[in-house]
């Protein structure tokens, strides 16, 4: 599905981790039709895929039956990347919180690559729905 | 991959080096690093893209390959030295313009 203008692009995929490069893709096929600069759609899918990883392995925990949810939406201002998914929240402040990861780590570097690759980071877990608001601006 | 002297030279063909390709590329490593060498130049010309976890598994050969080892970096995309800028690992993974360069770095 290609964007269209002011309107949000939505994609549902299975909750693995072969199928968050569909969504990658999605996001990867927005970016270009907005014209977004090669840097900037990094940062973006970066962001995306290290978040869509974290639900795949830690809030669906491996389980296939789980299902994530893209939204984007791209303005003259910014790039808005929204997942959603029913696994099990993050915990409370996860990204906000700000942990300083040994250079030889093997893990643990999720959290503070999408706080670098992003300027706006939302959370919230209610009904069991879980929602990701990630803001990239452009200005 | 081809081996020049103490120098293993890797090619990566993956162009995704994401938690999907992880599994196959620690495989992929594990076997071609199994005689520990000192000295490596990763080609990663073909990769176009890499998250946390294929940068991991690339953290994790370098550690298997002892306090000596060294690897070096050729091809770096703009992706992948975004990554590893943002994550500092540019300070443990010199990066070079070309292989020459690469053995250079590594003599």
């Amino acid at each position: 599905m290609m964007p269209s203008p002011d309107l949000p692009s939505d994609i549902s995929v299975a909750a693995s981790l072969t199928e968050v490069r569909r969504l990658a893709e999605h996001l990867r096929m927005a970016c270009a039709e907005k014209a977004i600069d090669e840097l900037t759609a990094f940062d973006c899918e970066l962001a995306l895929v290290e978040a869509a990883n974290n639900i795949v392995e830690h809030g669906y925990q491996g389980r296939p039956q789980g299902e994530l949810t893209l939204i984007v939406q791209i303005s003259d201002d910014a790039v808005r990347i929204e997942l959603l998914d029913y696994g099990m929240p993050v915990p409370e402040g996860q990204f906000l919180h700000c942990e300083a990861v040994p250079l030889d780590a093997t893990h643990g570097r999720g959290t503070g690559i999408i706080q670098s690759c992003v300027d706006e980071i939302e959370y919230t877990s209610e009904n069991g729905l879980n929602r990701l608001v990630m803001i990239k601006r452009l200005t | 991959m081809a081996g020049d002297g103490e120098i293993l030279e890797v090619v990566i063909d993956h162009p995704r080096l994401d938690a999907a390709a992880a599994p196959s590329l620690r495989q992929e490593l594990a076997s071609r690093f199994e005689h520990r060498p000192e000295r490596v130049i990763l080609d990663l010309s073909n990769v176009q893209f890499i998250d946390s976890t294929g940068l991991g598994v690339l953290v994790s050969m370098l550690k298997q390959m002892g306090t000596k080892g060294r690897i070096v970096i050729v091809g770096a995309s703009p992706a992948v030295q975004r990554l590893l800028h943002i994550t500092r690992l540019d300070s443990l993974f010199v990066q070079c313009d070309s292989m020459s360069a690469a053995h250079d770095a590594l003599a």
